[in-house]
Order: structure tokens, then sequence, then C-alpha cells
């Protein structure tokens, strides 16, 4: 009876199995056999061994492939950002946890950003940022002050895309995360706090951390793997990578390699080294996250 | 739904099997996976399960005209979206600056009865090229790179056509071979268009007889440096020179010294480091008179390099910059608004020569069409002498033949076409790879990270190193 539940079981599971043999293990593995090839795309992969890892990592008494380092150095200082996310998003949360129609109308403000597509609100910051006309620099000259070229400028270009990432993934799905992890904090606590007169830190401490560690942490890894992984696109419209490649990431630089130099292989090696970038992560979060409850 | 197909599938009753096939006990197995048992007493029963023992009931029945109408609909709305079986041959045609390519479809369409254009607007080079290697590859292909061009060429992407038929053809000398020709000598497209960079002005700013006694680049630096426009109406800034790019800017100054890029068969390079610094050198000294080139934070650089860019991005058009030096296909933006005044002049000269680059409009048949023969009767009439002389006349671009006639105020874009000449192509190179390395270059050296010497060494080691990407 139990090995027919469980056939049953696997019928259920099959399409989406089926979807991810397809679309992820098969390209995974074709990248990783890719990474030791040279192909751009019109002739056969030629087998080239280690070539393109002794070339992105250094090995073998070469330099490493400075691109590379330059966007994997990129890429740590933007997710060097993401406790701040998740504590905004926490604080954010916590600030639109109450039902009354006010509060509604604000979650549905600080949420719409999400809805928008991404390429039209990195344009528009784009737009924001600009040093002659931008919105900050109007600001700015209003003020009598004489703002830096932000996206032109490599001290500033990293800042600006920080900001904007943050800006979109504070209001995003980490706080819908905390939201529903509030929710699920029981009324008492908040009447006990209450009357125990706590400030907002203590009640933080005693009452949220307890009941919001796991959304944490969740939201943490979320973000993390976003932050090693992402980043494309706004580097892409905002900045094409520039100036000098001080917003280059892993995935632009990939990007580049693949569709631009067309060097598929190399680009599959960056792919392979930003897997191997968030492996460590993954375990982490596997070790973090505990046993379950029997 | 589930609802649905188990009423719509329900049959008559049927005999319970005497023996159990292997066969039928799988398919009851999916069939239990699809549409389980509900549990006794459960309130969905009747509704997501599939009992073919017992009898159909009346209710089935309106769920079954609605799936058997449904079905039909698809088919009659399928049946229905099917071309009607013709005679007449489409050929795909991608084509950038689509909008001003209408007038030559419709003539061409005219004149070929049976004969239909598709336009397909190029977006991205690259996506075009992988579309047309792995994907829906159009009949009909317009070039405006070189390396764009040589990448469907080697790449057996196009339809070689027959030499003899088109040796009378003239076209400029400056349109080099790799514009046109693979690397064998074979010839695989024929151009059209040439766009020679020229230099723009604003008669607001300074005066016609003013900007024709700029001749050299020095004329050129004293004139706009002696022009203090201060700001325009909307308080903006104006500058002296507007540059398209500063690849352009660098590889122009460059030729004009005499430099060259590749050895003339274009397998090794040829960069001459002491030119090459004194053009770096030269670009920065005008980079230091205050108000003469704007820096890239003046203008909105979108990520789009098309024609929203040239729109976006020009200062001139925003009536902020005394000159502007950009190629020809500009003046199709420019008669197209009336918030700024224009005139156009020959490039300045160098040091060494006064040539200026030339931009080219090839067109060439994909291998892959199913209408070879229709497609390069449409190849010949864009770029035979009538299409040439439409083309000019309707959007202002300039023939690649120069038996061509152009407007009489054109006339000096015809000279300019004389003595200009398309860039070099390294056929051993990673074109893009390379114009990546220039470009960063550039900027490294604009925002005073690297001297002019160690700009140009280091551009030289990535040249001698990213020849065709990377290799055992």
């Amino acid at each position: 009876m139990k090995a027919f539940h469980d056939q049953r079981g696997m019928l259920y599971v099959l399409p989406l199995l089926t979807g991810v043999v397809l679309f992820t293990v098969v390209p995974g593995v074709m990248a990783v056999y890719l990474s030791f090839c040279r192909w751009s795309f019109t002739t056969s992969p030629e087998f080239i061994g280690l070539w393109n890892y002794r070339k992105l990592l250094g090995l073998g008494g070469t330099a490493p492939d400075p691109l590379f380092v330059q966007a994997l150095v990129n890429t740590l200082i933007i997710a060097s950002m993401v406790p701040l996310q998740v504590a905004g998003s926490f604080l954010l949360a916590v600030f639109l946890q109450h039902r009354n129609p006010w509060g509604q109308f604000l979650r549905l403000i600080v949420f719409l950003p999400t809805l928008v597509s991404p390429v039209a609100l990195f344009i528009l910051w784009r737009w924001i940022f600009n040093a002659d006309f931008g919105l900050i620099s109007l600001a700015l000259g209003k003020a009598g002050l004489a703002g830096p070229a932000w996206l032109e400028d490599p001290t500033w270009s990293k800042p600006a895309v920080m900001l904007v990432l943050l800006w979109e993934s504070v209001g995003s799905f980490q706080m819908l995360f905390f939201l529903a992890a509030l929710r699920q904090i029981p009324g008492q606590l908040h009447e006990m706090a209450r009357l125990d007169g706590l400030g907002f830190f203590h009640k933080a401490r005693a009452v949220y951390f307890p009941w919001l560690k796991k959304a944490a942490l969740f939201n943490g890894c979320l973000g993390l793997l976003g932050a090693l992984q992402g980043g494309f696109e706004i580097t892409y419209i905002m900045t094409g990578g520039g100036p000098v490649g001080s917003t280059t990431t892993l995935s632009l630089y990939l990007f580049q390699n693949a569709f631009e130099w067309e060097r598929v292989g190399y680009a599959s090696a960056v792919g392979v080294a930003m897997l191997a970038l968030v492996s460590p992560l993954l375990l982490a979060a596997g070790l973090l996250r505990g046993k379950r409850p029997q | 739904m589930c609802k649905v197909f188990s009423e719509t599938f329900r049959t008559g009753p049927a005999a319970p099997p005497a023996a159990v096939r292997p066969c039928s006990r799988v398919l009851r197995g999916v069939r239990g996976a699809l549409f389980p048992k509900a549990p006794p007493g459960d309130p969905t029963e009747g509704y997501c399960r599939w009992d073919c023992t017992r009898a159909p009931k009346q209710r089935g029945f309106p769920g079954a005209l609605l799936l058997w109408m449904v079905v039909l609909c698809a088919l009659a709305a399928t049946w229905g979206c099917r071309p009607a079986p013709k005679d007449d041959v489409e050929l795909t045609w991608a084509v950038n600056q689509h909008e001003t390519r209408s007038d030559a479809v419709t003539q061409f369409e005219r004149e070929n009865p049976g004969i239909h254009v598709r336009i397909r607007p190029i977006s991205d080079p690259r996506q075009l090229f992988l579309q047309s290697l792995f994907g829906d590859a159009p009949d009909v292909i317009t070039f405006f790179q070189a390396d764009f061009f040589q990448n469907f060429a080697v790449n057996g992407l196009l339809r070689p056509l027959d030499s003899k038929d088109y040796e009378p053809w003239p076209f400029y000398a400056g349109l080099k071979d790799y514009c046109f020709r693979r690397k064998d000598g074979a010839l695989m497209a024929l151009p059209q268009v040439a766009y020679p960079y020229v230099l723009y002005f604003n008669p607001d700013w300074v005066s016609r007889e003013k900007a024709a006694t700029v001749h050299t680049w020095e004329d050129l630096g004293l004139l706009a440096g002696s022009v203090d426009p201060g700001r325009n109406s909307a308080g903006k800034k104006v500058f002296g020179l507007d540059i398209q790019s500063d690849a352009i800017w660098f590889l122009t100054w460059y030729l004009q010294r005499g430099g060259r890029l590749f050895r003339e068969d274009g397998e090794k390079p040829a960069l001459d480091r002491r030119k090459a610094v004194a053009t770096l050198e030269a670009m920065q000294q005008w980079r230091s008179v205050p108000g003469l080139v704007p820096e890239p934070g003046d203008r909105l650089n979108l990520p789009s390099k098309g024609s929203s860019q040239g729109v976006l991005g020009s200062l001139f058009l925003q009536g902020r910059a005394v000159f502007y030096w950009s190629g020809s296909w500009k003046i199709y933006d420019f008669v197209h608004q009336n918030r700024v005044r224009w005139g156009v002049l020959p490039l300045p000269a160098g040091p060494a020569n006064d040539l200026t680059i030339l931009g080219c409009n090839s067109f060439g048949v994909c291998s892959r069409s199913a209408h070879p023969k229709e497609a390069e009767r449409f190849v010949r009439y864009l770029s035979g002498l009538k299409g040439q002389e439409r083309h000019a006349r309707h959007s202002i671009f300039m023939p690649a033949n120069p038996a061509c006639p152009v407007p009489g105020e054109y006339s000096v874009l015809k000279d300019q076409i004389g003595r200009a000449r398309t860039l070099e192509y390294g056929s051993g190179f990673n074109e893009a790879r390379m114009k990546h390395a220039v470009e960063q270059m550039l900027e490294a050296h604009r925002l005073g990270f690297v001297g002019a010497e160690a700009s140009i060494d280091r551009l030289m080691r990535v040249l001698s190193q990213e020849s065709t990407g990377p290799r055992p």
C-alpha cells in the first residue's frame, strides 16, 4: 500500500521534476562541461582541459584574470549590504504591520516597485542620478551644492548602485516574509510587552527576535544568494559595468564573456566559480536550519 | 475542470474485468494518480473522480458538450489562422533604422509583383547573429559594422554573390573589402550607404563664415574656445564640441597622425606607441580646457545604443554644443526637428592627413533563405543605382556609389566620403573584446587613473593576448 502511494507521489512530482532536469540539471551539467572547452557558438566545442580555470584563477604561475577579480570584489562589496537589507525590511515590516486602511495603503505603496519592471525602475534611477539634470543634482543645486557625477565617477558609482539595490529589496518580498512572520506572534506577547513597558529595542530582543529569527535567516540567505548571483539588470542598465569596471558584477562579467565576446567556455568557468562561491552558503544555511522537529 | 473531464470521459457501464492485465493495472495507477478517489463521506465526491463502472448521468452532458464545442472552436480557429495558399513570396529583411526603409520596400514591391518584404528591425547585432545561427534566420540582412558582417560571412550564414555580375558596380575606394567580401575574397554582400563622420555646427553660436574657416583641429580648438555661449535659454551649460564617442575621437586622431591598428593582413596588431601616446595626450589637453568638451555625466547615456541614444544623448540636439562631431546619419535626426539650427562642415585635418572614418551599410542574402533568388533580386535593387537614388532622396543617406547624385546642400558629404575610409578590421581578433579594451583604456585615462604611456602599454598587451579568445 505504501509503495503504491509512493508511486502516486512520483506521478505528481514528475512534471516538475522533468522541468528541473531539463532546464536546470542538464544545462548545469552542460555548463560544467563547457567550462573545460573553448566555444564561440559557431563551431563545435573544443576540449581544452583546465585552461579556462588557469586563466580565470591564475593557476600554474599566471596572474588571475584582473577583470574577474574586479568583478568578484565588486560582487562581494554589493553582497555586504545584505544585513542592511534584512534590517531595513524588518523595520519596514514592523512599521507597516498594523491592519488599518492607512497601513494597507502604505504597504501597497512600499510594495509597488516590486510590481514594476526592474528595467523601467533602473532607467528611472539612471535619470535620477544624472550629474547634469538628475533629480539629486537638481536638489543639491538648489541647496547650493555641487553633486558628484554619480554614475560616471568610480568612487560614487558603486554606492549609487548599492543604494538602488537597497531601495529595491527593502520593500519587496523580504518585507512580506517578515510581515507574515509578525502575524505569527501571539497577541498576548505584544500585550505583555506593553504591560511591562518594554521599549522598541527590548521588545525586539524579547519578542521579535525569537519569533522572527528563522524569517531573518531565510531573508538573509535569499538576499545573499541574490547578491552573489544577481546584480545583472541593474549594472547592465544603469552603468554598463563601468566606469572602468567599478560596477561589473560576476553575472555581468559572465554575460559579457558569453554574449558580447563570444567566449562561452570561459563564461561557463565563471559560472562554475559563482556556483562554488554560493555553495558554502547553501551548506551553512542547511546546517543552521538544524534538525526538523519530529 | 476536473468535473468537466470526469463527466466527459464517463462512458457507459462496463463489466468488471475478469482478469486484471498488467497494462490495465498501470492505467488504473495513472488514473488513480490523476483522479484519486475521494475518501468516503468526502464532500468532493463526484467532482474529482473518474469512475467508469457507474452509469452516465444526464448532468455530464453539458460538460461534454462544452468540451466538444471548445475543441471544435479551437480546430476551426486553427484552420482559419492558416495562411491561404498563394504563390506570393514573402522576404524578411533584417534592418536597422527601419523607419527610413519603407519607401524602398514599397518601390521594390511595386516593381516586383508577387514579392513582399517584411521588415524585421535589428535591435542587437549579436542577438540577430545567434538567432540566424540557431533559430529563425531572415532572408536579407543589413550590415553596419565590418565585424558584424564578417561574423556572418565566415560562419556560412551568407550566400555568396556572383562577383562577375557586380564587377562593373563602382563603390567608393574608402569602403574596404572587409565590409562586403569574405577573407578569401568571395563577394558576400553589396554596399548601399556610406556614412562619413563630419563636423556639424550651430549657426546660432557661430556664423557660417567663421565656421567655414575651420580646416584643422587647431582652428577648431581656437574657434570653439573663443566662442563663449555660456548657457542656453534653459540655463544649461553649452559646450564647445560635442563628440559622439571617445573611441571615434581617439581612433580618428590616431589615424590622422598616420597610425595603423593592424598589419596589412589583419593578423597582427600594429599599434604605433608613439603616435597613440601623442593622441591620448592631445585628447587630455582638450579636456583640460574648461567648457570645451563635455564629460559623460553631462548627457544621459541610456543602455540602448539605438536612435533614442542619439537623440537623448546628443547635447547638440539640445542646443548645448557649438560644434558636434558625429556620423552623417545624424542628418536624419536633424531634418526631423526644428529646435536647433545646424550646418555641416568637413572634418578638420590632423597632423599627417585629413581622413575621416567611414561607416557602411551593406546587404547580404542569408544562406538559410527559402527564397534566395528573390532575396538576391532585392539586394540587387537596394544596392543598384535606382535603389541608392531612392534612398538618398528620401532619407538623406549618402549613396555608396559615386555615380549616384545627391542633393546639392550635401555635396560636402560626398567630398568627405572621397577622403574617408572604413576602420581597419583585424580578422584574427575578437573585435568585441578589443572594443571593450579600447573603451576601458580611454575611460581609465580620462579619469586620470593611468597615464598616456601606461594606457597604451596596457592596450597593446590586451591586443597581443586577446586575439581570438583564450588559447591553450
